[in-house]
């Protein structure tokens, strides 16, 4: 099982999603895809694409004010 | 330093109640070039005030006074200053309020444009414009808000369309879109999407059935083709008959493996068709294809070791739309088995038909020759006696041995004859051939000395179960045709080795063991034609001149092979020679030598038991019995022999047994009689001889056979033979 990094710092809502979006098919399965992200909505966005998209929220790590550090397993 | 004035100078005040100078520096703060601080600020209005209230200036009288003019219009400065200050206050105020505002919004806003369109503000504010400006802001971050939504929405919805359809790329047809969305074209797409999904996968699941059912169609027709004896073919219309498709019986087939033959890879099925065989199939296929019907044809293929097959194929063309043939296709089968199998029949057929005749040509021979021997036997038993009773001067003596001789070639004849005719061995004794080849060899050599005649014997050659008699016959039978075949002289051949044909080569023969003694007979003489060598063991068959053969020598070399289980065949080539080859079964027994009966010591002794149903026969052989000594009772058929013997069977000592006879034959007589003695000597005499009776007979006791016509020597030696063999 890999992780990778998927820096969406300073891009702006929704596009994180989109990028994840576009990440996912290159993920195996038990795959582990840690994103950054700093935009308002950022959290809310990845909790509903994992819920609609079958895929694991591991963890939510606050990582300043507005980033987050967020881990989704496939 | 410029020099400062005080408001002294001006008012001249002298009072100390001035409250400028009390700030000690002397100077007045409200007067231009005086010290003061801060011109345009409160103080100087406050300062100012207090100058205007300041005693000193009460002091002052006149009214027109430039003084108090400008303290008038200070004053009235002064009032226009406080209004100004009030004014200013407030419009502080109003600029704090909006700075305050404006911050609020401008946060709002920086929120709004980071894309949080969750943010609300207060819309209350002392500024009109502020609360107006708010209320916009709010207004604009609800709107936003719903526009930020949607797109989320469509964001998620195109994440997960995304999601679904690579997990279909990938092959997961399994994959739907689940989430629900407000967004009306979003759920359209979904729907559409999975819809579409659906369709594709049905069809994918309908190709990959109807590939999976071409698949095991396939692999039943490979396996069918396969386990087909011949193989499967579809080839081009082309000289070199291209294979397009061979099934795996190619390699059974030709020795060839199918991808060696398809499209020539190695080597054309057409140069596989035997060269001879080229032309006529061409021509089976092009007249089928001609008139659109399928082909049959046998032929023979020459395959990978060289081995000549042949194959019968069945084949059909395969034509286009107009009519052009495209391919062949068609089926070929190894027939060589088959093909054998009806050479084989064939020459079966033959012989058999060949031992039909020789069978019928037999028994017709037999039976001429029993009556003929029996004239010949009352010729010569009258002639013998005739001869005993007068001297060698009388003038009849020449004549009667020229009957003698002539009768004795007469039963030479017939016995050469019945060798043919006769259905059994009648003597059958284990021998060892070499010897008796060998004798029979030298007895031969000796009267014909142009011959160089050579042998090769196998040591320990293995027995054989023989009538010594018929077989030394057959052997000088063959000696005599090899001279014959030789007038100018030339090499007899004589070979003898043991054989074990195996039990396809015994049952193409039609042999009953595996195991045989073999004699070959070889000369280097004139050879015979194809033709005449189917013919040669047909008795009276000769291509001698007119009296220097019979014809029957070696139908009877055939007849007494036949009869002792083996065969005789003749090979021959025109100007090489001719070379015949006997089988023999192989006994197991231990040869048994031969007593030479010693012609001189025949002592008679008993009575001989004469049983003939022929006066004539009785006649002379009494006369024969009694000439060496016998006492002799006759008999002239079965039943009186029986009573005879029962009632002196003490006195006989031998008896002298015709086998035809009309009331009792020969064989039902000798039962009788051995049942009476166990021990009981006889002697079968006959001119005949039925198929195999006289060997039965031979098998149940009895002690030998003499064939008729017999000389008085002949009845001696046999009689000897039996006397001195007990």
């Amino acid at each position: 099982m890999a992780t990778e990094i998927l820096d969406t710092l300073g891009v702006k809502c929704p596009q994180p999603i989109l990028k994840i979006a576009v990440k996912a098919p290159t993920m195996k399965p038990g795959d582990i895809l840690e994103v950054w992200g700093d935009c308002p909505t950022f959290e809310r966005d990845v909790r509903i694409w994992c819920q609609r998209l079958g895929k694991v929220l591991v963890s939510v790590q606050d990582d300043g004010e507005i980033a987050k550090r967020i881990q989704i397993q496939f | 330093m410029e020099n400062k004035i005080t408001c002294q100078d001006y008012s001249c005040s002298q009072t100390d109640n001035c409250p400028i100078l009390k700030f000690g520096s002397g100077h007045c703060r409200n007067i231009s070039k005086t010290v003061i601080y801060g011109e345009q600020n409160e103080a100087f209005f406050k300062i100012v005030e207090k100058c205007l209230s300041c005693p000193c200036l009460d002091n002052i009288s006149t009214q027109t006074s430039p003084l108090k003019f400008l303290m008038e219009m200070v004053r009235h400065l002064l009032v226009i200053a406080r209004q100004t200050a009030t004014k200013d206050r407030d419009l502080e105020n109003i600029s704090l309020e909006m700075a305050m505002g404006l911050s609020e919004v401008f946060d709002a806003l920086k929120k709004i444009s980071s894309g949080d369109p969750s943010v609300r503000i207060t819309e209350t504010s002392d500024v009109e414009l502020i609360v107006r400006l708010k209320q916009m802001v709010n207004e604009t971050a609800v709107n936003l808000g719903e526009i930020v939504d949607m797109l989320h929405e469509f964001a998620m919805g195109l994440a997960e369309h995304f999601d679904v359809l690579h997990r279909v790329s990938s092959g997961d047809l399994s994959a739907r879109v689940t989430g629900s969305s407000p967004v009306e074209l979003l759920s359209s797409l979904k729907q559409m999407t999975n819809q579409m999904i659906q369709i594709v996968a049905h069809e994918i699941a309908e190709r990959k059935k109807a590939q999976e059912d071409a698949q095991e169609s396939g692999r039943q027709l490979s396996t069918l083709m396969g386990n087909l004896p011949g193989m499967v073919y579809r080839c081009n219309y082309n000289e070199k008959w291209t294979m397009l498709l061979v099934s795996d019986g190619c390699k059974h087939l030709t020795g060839y493996e199918t991808q060696d033959l398809k499209h020539d890879a190695v080597i054309s099925y057409g140069d596989l068709i035997h060269p001879d065989d080229r032309q006529k199939v061409l021509d089976t296929v092009q007249a089928a294809l001609c008139q659109k019907k399928s082909f049959q044809m046998e032929y023979r293929i020459v395959d990978r070791n060289r081995q000549i097959k042949w194959v019968w194929e069945q084949g059909v063309g395969v034509y286009s739309d107009d009519g052009e043939v495209m391919a062949i296709e068609g089926y070929i089968i190894d027939i060589t088995d088959k093909k054998q199998s009806e050479f084989e029949r064939q020459i079966l057929e033959q012989k058999l038909q060949q031992a039909t005749k020789m069978e019928a040509i037999g028994t017709l021979a037999g039976g001429i020759a029993h009556d003929f021997n029996n004239l010949l036997m009352g010729i010569l038993g009258n002639v013998t006696l005739s001869l005993m009773n007068i001297d060698t001067s009388h003038p009849l003596y020449d004549r009667l041995k020229n009957i003698e001789k002539h009768v004795q070639c007469g039963a030479d004849l017939t016995r050469q004859l019945l060798g043919f005719a006769r259905g059994g061995k009648i003597e059958v004794k284990t021998t060892n051939l070499n010897e008796l080849i060998q004798n029979s060899l030298e007895m031969f050599s000796r009267t014909k000395k142009e011959l160089s005649v050579s042998t090769m014997f196998q040591p320990d050659l293995w027995n054989v179960d023989v009538d010594r008699g018929q077989i030394h016959q057959v052997m000088l039978n063959l000696y005599v045709n090899a001279w014959q075949a030789m007038p100018g002289g030339g090499q007899l051949i004589v070979r003898t080795g043991n054989e074990v044909i195996d039990s396809h080569d015994a049952r193409m023969v039609h042999l009953p063991s595996e195991y045989y003694v073999k004699i070959t007979v070889a000369d280097t003489g004139v050879g015979m034609d194809a033709q005449t060598c189917e013919r040669i063991f047909e008795p009276f068959f000769t291509t001698r001149e007119k009296g220097r053969g019979t014809g029957l020598g070696l139908a009877s070399a055939y007849g007494i092979i036949k009869n002792h289980g083996g065969i005789i065949h003749g090979y021959s080539e025109k100007g090489i020679g001719t070379t015949f080859t006997i089988y023999l079964p192989a006994s197991k027994k231990m040869a048994i030598q031969e007593k030479r009966p010693d012609d001189t010591q025949m002592a008679a002794f008993g009575a001989i038991l004469l049983v003939d149903d022929e006066r004539l026969i009785l006649e002379v052989a009494q006369l024969m019995l009694e000439k060496l000594g016998f006492r002799v009772i006759s008999a002239s058929n079965g039943p009186d022999a029986i009573e005879i013997f029962k009632n002196q069977k003490d006195q006989i000592t031998l008896i002298i047994l015709d086998m035809i006879m009309p009331e009792m034959n020969g064989g039902d007589v000798f039962d009788r009689l051995k049942a009476i003695d166990q021990n009981v000597r006889v002697i079968l005499a006959s001119g005949y001889s039925l198929n195999g009776h006289a060997s039965d007979i031979m098998t149940r006791g009895c002690r030998g056979f003499i064939q008729k016509p017999f000389s008085l020597e002949d009845l001696t030696r046999k009689i000897q033979d039996v006397l001195t063999n007990e």
